[in-house]
């Protein structure tokens, strides 16, 4: 009987260690997913919510722009986050004209 | 946003009680809500689109309604005219100049010449035809309003389009350059086509847009309403490109750093 307790507990913690390396590489994998997808939204989303804060956040005059090596640079696409978030307001603004007309007048 | 205040205005003084029977003489669906109004109020009239709710009993009342609905447009007016006159947007200079133009210098006055025939009409007959200008010969919400932000939406667009467009040879020769040196840059080229294809995608939305929101006038109401419908969804489909551009240039600068 202690024999077959012992074996039985051991396949026991066999299974579950298996489970849980599945469970947690399952849970990675949903994790990485997940992160992977809404980064490029939020990055791209930050700027129109708060559109007085994106120039903030470009280099001042004179200060070298961080990576003119890859020819694409911060301040590049931080200035085209600044125009889409503009771009995003005036949607929403033109959206309401056509969704609520006042009559037809 | 800054049209909360005249709607607030507008739906305040058409939700108020006297207003129910008094509206009336002006051109019966000018205003959403009394449209019903009308029909219900008017059950007695036997023509309910221009069944007069002006009358010498309730004259005064139909005369501050539509004083205040002129007041309401010069707000608006107000508004597009800043919004125009705002650098800050990208339209192009043509059509900026064509926007102050029909708002500052045709609209604007049109409507501020109907306020003092408000205030010194005498008889219901002469409050109608008030209001009537002031509906159909300006069409404050229904033309100029779509017109204008639909315009700013549109070079907006075009104005982020050019921006990309001139980005391109330089991510262009910084994939070469990484190349060069070794790095692995198949999944920035296929950004970088990716990108190309949306903003090309985006140009084609919006070609031509603006110069047909443009000719639309107050005149061509309620024709005119599927121009902007028609507007609106190519500027959507741009306004989706080039955000698809945009996560397209990060993902190619994060793949060469």
């Amino acid at each position: 009987m202690t024999k077959r307790k012992l074996v039985t507990a051991t396949l026991f913690a066999g299974a579950s260690l298996a489970l849980t390396a599945c469970g947690a590489a399952s849970a990675s994998h949903i994790v990485a997913r997940v992160t992977t997808t809404t980064s490029l939204p939020s990055t791209s989303t930050t700027a129109p919510t708060v559109p007085g804060s994106v120039p903030a956040s470009v280099p001042p005059a004179g200060t070298p722009t961080t990576t003119p090596s890859n020819g694409l640079s911060s301040q590049s696409l931080n200035q085209v986050a600044a125009d889409l978030g503009s771009l995003d307001d005036n949607l929403i603004t033109a959206n309401s004209d056509l969704n609520h007309p006042q009559g037809d007048s | 946003m800054k049209h909360n205040f005249p709607r607030r205005m507008a739906a305040g003084a058409l939700s108020a009680g006297a207003v129910a029977g008094l509206i009336f003489m002006v051109p019966g669906a000018a205003y959403a809500v009394p449209a019903t109004t009308a029909t219900t109020a008017g059950s007695n009239s036997t023509s309910p689109v221009s069944s007069p709710r002006c009358t010498p009993a309730t004259f005064s009342q139909a005369q501050q309604l539509v004083e205040a609905a002129l007041s309401a447009r010069v707000t608006q007016l107000g508004a597009l005219a800043s919004e125009a006159n705002n650098s800050a947007n990208h339209l192009s200079t043509g059509d900026r100049q064509t926007l102050q133009n029909d708002i500052s210098n045709v609209e604007l006055p049109g409507i501020q010449a109907l306020q003092p025939q408000a205030q010194q009409a005498t008889t219901c007959a002469a409050l109608r035809t008030v209001a009537h200008d002031m509906v159909f010969t300006y069409r404050v919400y229904v033309v100029m309003t779509p017109q204008t932000h639909l315009t700013i939406v549109t070079d907006d667009e075009t104005y982020i389009e050019g921006v990309f467009v001139n980005l391109e040879p330089q991510i262009a020769t910084a994939i070469a350059n990484a190349q060069a040196a070794g790095k692995n840059v198949t999944a920035a080229q296929a950004a970088f086509g990716d990108l190309k294809s949306q903003v090309s995608s985006a140009q084609g939305e919006t070609a031509g847009q603006s110069a047909q929101i443009l000719a639309q006038t107050p005149s061509g109401y309620p024709g005119n309403w599927q121009v902007f419908l028609a507007a609106r969804t190519n500027a959507t489909n741009a306004h989706s490109d080039l955000h698809a551009a945009y996560a397209d240039a990060q993902q190619i600068r994060t793949d060469l750093q």
